[in-house]
């Protein structure tokens, strides 16, 4: 170890002291630094030393430090130049390709927000909802588990047909309500495409397929507008938040949110199902870190920063249902009376079931096929009681429901298309002795 | 592991992408990135200049999709757009673009240079890879922390509780490794570089 070499590079290390004030260990790294020029401006000299290291991520100050070196020195620009280059081909070579393609889709997919003619392109547009239009009764539903065996088998439907009455149901469809922060409402089956309306800087849009899209001017918003997208019972939509995020509305379910989000948190308020695909959002106004997005329902909260997740709420259920199926989520409860809370940490594949009072219960055996067919165009049960698959038959086509007699405790499995007509549904169901007739605006379920 | 798609399976996804297919763009640029970002890198020296480069170049064929022509060979037309993208990045006529020999113009190279820039850049990510393949578990991971995390010894100390010397060394010997391996190929890449900054 030469004296010359020691003494230059600690005089080095003396001048940045002075200057950026580094941490006691940045110092104490390079004091085994001192070693003879020969290694210390070899590539792997100049590639452990900090400084260097921090010229090849384009640090001005280290620019000028180093191009007065080289110039000082004789051959260092020349293997400094390789150095920089093994260092570039390295960081290069440990680049993920699929991680690069994830952050190009979602560069294309805020594009598409943005210029929605343009990026959003035919094939995928459809693919959304279209799932729903594909296929006829893809398997059967109403293989039932009888556990009390029940002979009764009279067809009504049929008898209703030859006396003109109603007997069918067409499928929902997609259609929403807007209501925008004024009180104004924009029926969303009813508008043209484009611009349907302006909302504070907050130009809102429907694309082709129906979707809605926020295409904010990026200045900071003057105050924040509420707006309540709703759907009606035989109604499913799905539009795209203001941050990119991506919700889809079952039938008789709503979301509420600002036309701009805040920078602090993403807070929106929802009733009914809704699934959501969260953008991550980088917090501007924190140090680092995600900027949080909030569900809240009621006196329940679902916080997650960039994830995907299905929220089951409707008042008619006994449990909200929370599942995940990617990334990470915090549910957190309420009691209302006692204001005890109660918080519980979902991963992938779980579900939190909410009771009323605030209590939480996570299930690890879920379904994710069942959760998740509503949205892809399909009712899916499996050990489904007769009022859950009812309760979804009403939701859907727009029916009440009532019950005559004792309902035999049967549980079904099975899977049906949701775009298809009442009659369809029901003669499946039909066939394990559970029976139906309609009046009106409503299905009669009898044994 | 990645897929192997032949020159014809890529026609096929340009293709679907000309016809509007987001997924067959995905494809094409999860295909091709890695060797796209070690052609750039080549190129420009630069890391966050080649993937500038190939999201531009990538974001230009999908908002003119509509437009763009039958390619044969779209590894090579890539090859071309990013080398075009790097030497002339404020290019702005954008027919060029569209038709495959327009680009081969455009960045003043034929077809068959191209060819020839694709394989010399494919060689030398393979001495890269080979290089890498060389060093410890160990040595990998201090090399990921310290040039793709940027993290300082300090931090790489409290990460992974490997000491600040120890780290040092692990990663002095690992690069002295690589540039022993490489010091052929980072020559070639030198000259090669020279060679189009003076084009």
């Amino acid at each position: 170890m030469s004296a010359n070499g020691c003494a230059f590079f600690c005089k080095k290390q003396f001048s940045f002291r002075k200057k950026k004030c580094f941490s006691s260990s940045y110092y104490k790294y390079n004091y085994f630094l001192c070693m003879d020029n020969n290694a210390l401006y070899s590539i792997e000299g100049l590639l452990t030393n900090e400084s260097f290291i921090k010229y090849c991520q384009g640090d001005a100050e280290e620019y000028a430090y180093w191009e007065e070196q080289f110039n000082k020195v004789e051959g260092l620009r020349d293997t400094a130049e390789k150095a920089k280059q093994l260092y570039e081909l390295l960081k290069a070579e440990m680049t993920d390709a699929a991680a690069e393609t994830v952050v190009f889709r979602n560069i294309i997919e805020q594009q598409g927000a943005e210029t929605p003619v343009v990026a959003l392109p035919a094939k995928r547009r459809t693919a959304y909802w279209a799932a729903a239009a594909v296929g006829l009764i893809i398997g059967v539903l109403g293989v039932g588990i009888y556990r009390y065996n029940s002979s009764v088998s009279v067809q009504i439907a049929q008898q209703e047909q030859s006396t003109g009455k109603r007997t069918d149901a067409a499928p929902g469809r997609n259609t929403a309500i807007l209501t925008l922060a004024d009180g104004s409402v924009v029926s969303l089956d009813s508008t043209g495409n484009g611009e349907i309306t302006r909302q504070g800087n907050a130009a809102i849009i429907k694309t082709e397929d129906g979707r809605i899209l926020y295409r904010t001017d990026g200045k900071k918003p003057s105050e924040t507008l509420y707006n309540t997208m709703s759907t009606p019972r035989g109604g499913q939509y799905q539009l795209v938040l203001p941050d990119g995020t991506k919700v889809w509305l079952n039938a008789a379910s709503s979301i509420r949110y600002p036309a701009s989000f805040p920078s602090d948190e993403r807070r929106v308020v929802i009733t009914g199902e809704v699934y959501f695909e969260v953008t991550a959002v980088r917090n501007r106004a924190g140090k680092g870190g995600l900027l949080p997005f909030i569900v809240q329902k009621d006196n329940m909260q679902v916080q997650v920063k960039g994830t995907h997740f299905n929220i089951n709420a409707y008042d008619d259920e006994a449990d909200v249902k929370v599942t995940l199926l990617e990334g990470l989520v915090n549910v957190l409860t309420a009691n209302a009376a006692t204001t005890e809370k109660q918080e519980a940490v979902l991963m992938p594949g779980k579900q939190a079931r909410c009771g009323k009072t605030g209590k939480i219960a996570v299930a690890g055996d879920v379904d994710l096929d069942e959760v998740m067919a509503w949205k892809n165009g399909l009712f899916n049960f499996s050990n489904a009681d007769i009022q859950m698959i009812m309760r979804q038959i009403g939701r859907w086509y727009d029916l009440d429901i009532s019950y005559e007699g004792t309902m035999p405790e049967r549980e079904f499995s099975g899977k049906i298309t949701r775009n298809t007509q009442l009659s369809n549904v029901l003669k499946i169901l039909e066939q394990s002795n559970i029976h139906f007739r309609m009046e009106q605006n409503r299905i009669i379920v009898a044994p | 592991m990645k897929p192997n798609y032949t020159v014809a399976d890529m026609e096929d996804q340009w293709e679907r992408m000309r016809g509007g297919d987001t997924h067959a763009l995905l494809v094409l640029y999860e295909y091709n990135y890695s060797d796209l970002l070690s052609y750039g890198v080549q190129l420009s020296n630069s890391t966050d200049t080649a993937k500038d480069a190939i999201n531009d170049v990538f974001l230009h064929l999908w908002e003119q999709h509509v437009k763009l022509k039958p390619v044969k060979n779209v590894k090579a037309y890539l090859f071309a757009c990013i080398r075009r993208k790097i030497f002339h990045p404020v290019y702005t006529d954008k027919k060029l673009w569209l038709i495959e020999e327009a680009v081969y113009e455009s960045t003043e190279t034929s077809y068959e240079e191209v060819l020839i820039a694709m394989q010399q850049s494919e060689e030398t990510r393979k001495k890269v890879q080979a290089a890498l393949e060389k060093l410890t578990a160990r040595q990998k991971e201090l090399i990921h922390l310290k040039y793709f995390k940027n993290m300082d010894y300090r931090e790489i100390e409290l990460v992974t509780g490997i000491s600040v010397k120890t780290a040092y060394n692990t990663i002095y010997n690992a690069v002295r490794s690589l540039a022993e391996e490489l010091r052929g190929a980072l020559l070639i890449i030198f000259i090669f570089f020279l060679f189009f900054i003076s084009r």
